[in-house]
């Protein structure tokens, strides 16, 4: 039983089982959560039992025979394999060695390739459980992007409509609101993309008072991409500004410098963020915008240090309304009004790409994707 | 007795100079690591996405990250000194539980590749030698050259598109069979079959520089006066070839493979990332991504000792293959 001290709209979405495993109360039942942790405990309810796991090569699932729902799970047996190359995994698909692949599971650029084979489809779709956005976030402590005109040069001159072709082959929709459109309950689509402008972009950046210099470079700015997402997309994004004369250089980064740099050290202009909105904007869009959320040292906070007081009420009134029309409506003007300030530029929602054997069956069944428990995966003849 | 004497002195020695020098390395590479930007917390809290303040602050405090640098460093010797390498908060398991799970199999690849590349190069080094200038040197050379500059992970792919997807003789990656529950004489033949294209993609690199090295070596050798005299001699080409030739010709060889030797333990990263081989190159690559420093100084460490090991063989067997090199 929980006993909340509000209303909770989205604990029930919350409750699936690849966000809220059931865990055994009587092994962790008073155990401190902020002591070090012991050896992990792998014990849950679901319908296959952890046999073996090496780390970095595999982990072994055997059929849960208990299982509450019978006669599921109808695999024996599921091995999970931890492949870091893509083009290895992409390899070991074509030798008959992988039945089933997510999260890109091969690169982009290979994907045409499975097109036409005899035993592989190429399943691509949205998840509304994962709710995958890509945006480039401004900071807004750099002076020359206080000024909304620059942040409005910038958004007319990126084509997302040639992102999703170039950048991420056709496998992602434009997704110009700061609630991705994978988010089908939560996206207004009202909100439209700022058309792609470059001479727009020009005139306003001359009336922001950035001309061009004797280099035909306005001012320099420092474009930043976490490292999670396509390295080409910062290139793309680096080009299309320098188009419009604002010298962007970009620095590629791993994770965790690329954290510091950007929630601890800030010392960036622009970055190429993917704050997924997971399941639900509350959860997942509120931590980019609300202006208490401007925490230093904490990554996917508030990036911008964006600051709104009617923005901080829709999400504060938002969090807690359980009538879903009038959430719906209370979120439809949080993404107008931001849409407007343009503390970001909402740019794509990659689509979940799956590699399956063609005679696997209900691998993906809900908006979890593979993230479900497999208890009704099949295979047919 | 002479001999034995000797070894002891060198093992003395050895254990005199290994003993500041792996303080120095753990200090060394423990001040080097905290330079990196963002800790264990950072990472953690970044891949989990909605955290709070509060919980990087208890993350911190589990890994110990809140306290002040030397006493870090203080706890982490203490740790050393009673012979343990710490706890990985991020395996959630000892770090000398997560390195001994991969140490067999990082051994056994690495250490066939390298004798792969040690035999086959020698070989091709000494046939490319006795044939300086004509068309088996240059063919060899040229085949040399490539394999020393395609990149490995290019190789790796090949082999395994060849031999994986078109041929279907070898498996894709990993190191066994998974779930096969085999036992004794098969579980060793699918750990080798496994193990085939990995240590021959690691392989071709070092094949293409002992290949030189020796090729080089033994041109230089074959021009010394005591190679005529045992030509003169009346001694079979071949018999000069190994005995007189060969036998000096080694050293730089066997210097290289003892540099490359101690750096097995550092793994393959490229080959064991193409292969999706669990192995300590990967592990300690992966630590340095996520700063799970406990983890990589154990194998740092670890290696260290290997480097510190292998010089000393690579000592003796330089003694033994030439007696004038004195053994200090």
């Amino acid at each position: 039983m929980i006993v909340l001290s509000k209303p909770s709209p989205y604990l029930m979405v919350a409750l699936g089982p690849s966000e809220s495993p059931i865990v055994p109360k009587h092994l962790y039942d008073g155990v401190d959560v902020a002591a070090p942790p012991g050896p992990p405990l792998h014990i849950g309810t679901g319908p296959f039992i952890l046999k073996e796991w090496v780390r970095g090569s595999h982990a072994v699932l055997e059929r849960n025979p208990n299982y509450w729902d019978k006669p599921k799970p109808y695999l024996d047996r599921v091995i999970i394999r931890f492949m870091p190359d893509a083009a290895a995994r992409a390899a070991a698909f074509e030798a008959g060695d992988l039945d089933l692949g997510g999260s890109a599971p091969v690169p982009l650029s290979d994907l045409a390739r499975y097109k036409d084979h005899p035993k592989l489809a190429v399943d691509t779709r949205s998840f509304a459980y994962t709710g995958a956005q890509h945006q480039i976030f401004f900071n807004l402590d750099t002076p020359v992007l206080k000024n909304k005109k620059v942040r409005e040069a910038i958004a007319h001159s990126l084509d997302l409509d040639a992102i999703v072709e170039t950048v991420f082959y056709g496998q992602a929709k434009v997704s110009p609101s700061p609630v991705s459109v994978a988010l089908t309950p939560w996206y207004d689509p009202a909100v439209q993309a700022r058309k792609f402008d470059p001479a727009l972009a020009n005139k306003l950046l001359d009336e922001a008072g950035q001309p061009r210099g004797a280099n035909g470079m306005r001012f320099p700015v420092r474009l930043l991409i976490n490292p999670f997402i396509d390295g080409r997309l910062a290139e793309f994004v680096r080009q299309s500004l320098r188009r419009v004369g604002i010298d962007a250089t970009t620095q590629n980064l791993e994770f965790g410098a690329y954290v510091k740099n950007v929630y601890t050290d800030r010392s960036f202009d622009l970055t190429i963020e993917s704050l997924t909105n997971v399941f639900d904007p509350t959860v997942g869009v509120q931590r980019g915008y609300w202006s208490k959320n401007f925490r230093i040292g904490l990554p996917f906070s508030n990036s911008a240090n964006y600051s709104n007081p009617e923005v901080d009420r829709l999400l504060e009134a938002a969090a807690i309304e359980i009538d879903p029309a009038k959430r719906k409506t209370m979120f439809s003007q949080f993404q107008r009004i931001v849409h407007e300030d343009i503390p970001s530029v909402d740019l794509i929602s990659p689509l979940e790409i799956i590699i399956a054997n063609k005679r696997i069956r209900n691998y993906a069944p809900g908006a979890e994707g593979l993230g479900a428990n497999f208890a009704d995966v099949h295979f047919v003849d | 007795m002479f001999e034995n004497r000797r070894l002891l002195r060198v093992l003395r020695r050895t254990v005199v100079q290994a003993v500041p020098t792996v303080l120095g390395i753990v200090v060394l590479n423990f001040l080097l690591l905290k330079l990196a930007p963002g800790d264990a917390a950072d990472v953690m809290a970044g891949e989990f996405g909605t955290a709070t303040e509060e919980t990087m602050a208890m993350l911190r405090r589990q890994f110990g990250l809140d306290l002040p640098l030397l006493q870090q460093l203080l706890a982490y010797l203490g740790n050393l000194v009673q012979f343990s390498l710490g706890f990985s908060p991020r395996y959630g398991m000892p770090v000398s539980e997560l390195i001994g799970q991969r140490l067999p199999s990082t051994l056994m690849l690495m250490g066939l590749a390298l004798a792969i590349a040690v035999v086959v190069g020698i070989a091709l080094g000494t046939t490319m030698a006795m044939t300086a200038g004509r068309w088996t040197d240059r063919v060899l050379s040229v085949v040399s050259l490539l394999f020393y500059s395609v990149p490995g992970f290019w190789i790796g792919l090949m082999l395994i598109v060849l031999f994986s997807v078109k041929l279907g003789w070898l498996p894709s990656g990993g190191q066994e069979t998974i779930g096969a529950g085999l036992t004794g004489l098969d579980a060793v033949a699918d750990r080798l079959k496994h193990m085939i294209l990995p240590a021959t993609s690691l392989a071709l690199f070092y094949v293409a520089i002992y290949g030189r090295l020796t090729r080089a070596a033994v041109l230089e050798v074959a021009s010394q006066d005591y190679v005529r005299t045992a030509a003169a001699k009346g001694l079979a080409p071949l018999t000069v070839t190994l005995r007189h030739v060969l036998r000096n010709a080694l050293l730089p060889v066997t210097t290289l493979a003892g540099i490359h030797f101690g750096g097995i333990l550092g793994g393959a990263v490229v080959v064991e990332t193409v292969y999706s081989w669990p192995g300590l190159g990967r592990l300690a690559f992966e630590s340095v991504m996520r700063r799970d420093f406990n983890v990589l100084l154990g194998v740092l460490l670890l290696s260290s000792f290997l480097v510190i090991i292998a010089n000393t063989l690579i000592d003796l067997l330089h003694a033994w293959l030439d007696p004038r090199i004195e053994v200090r």
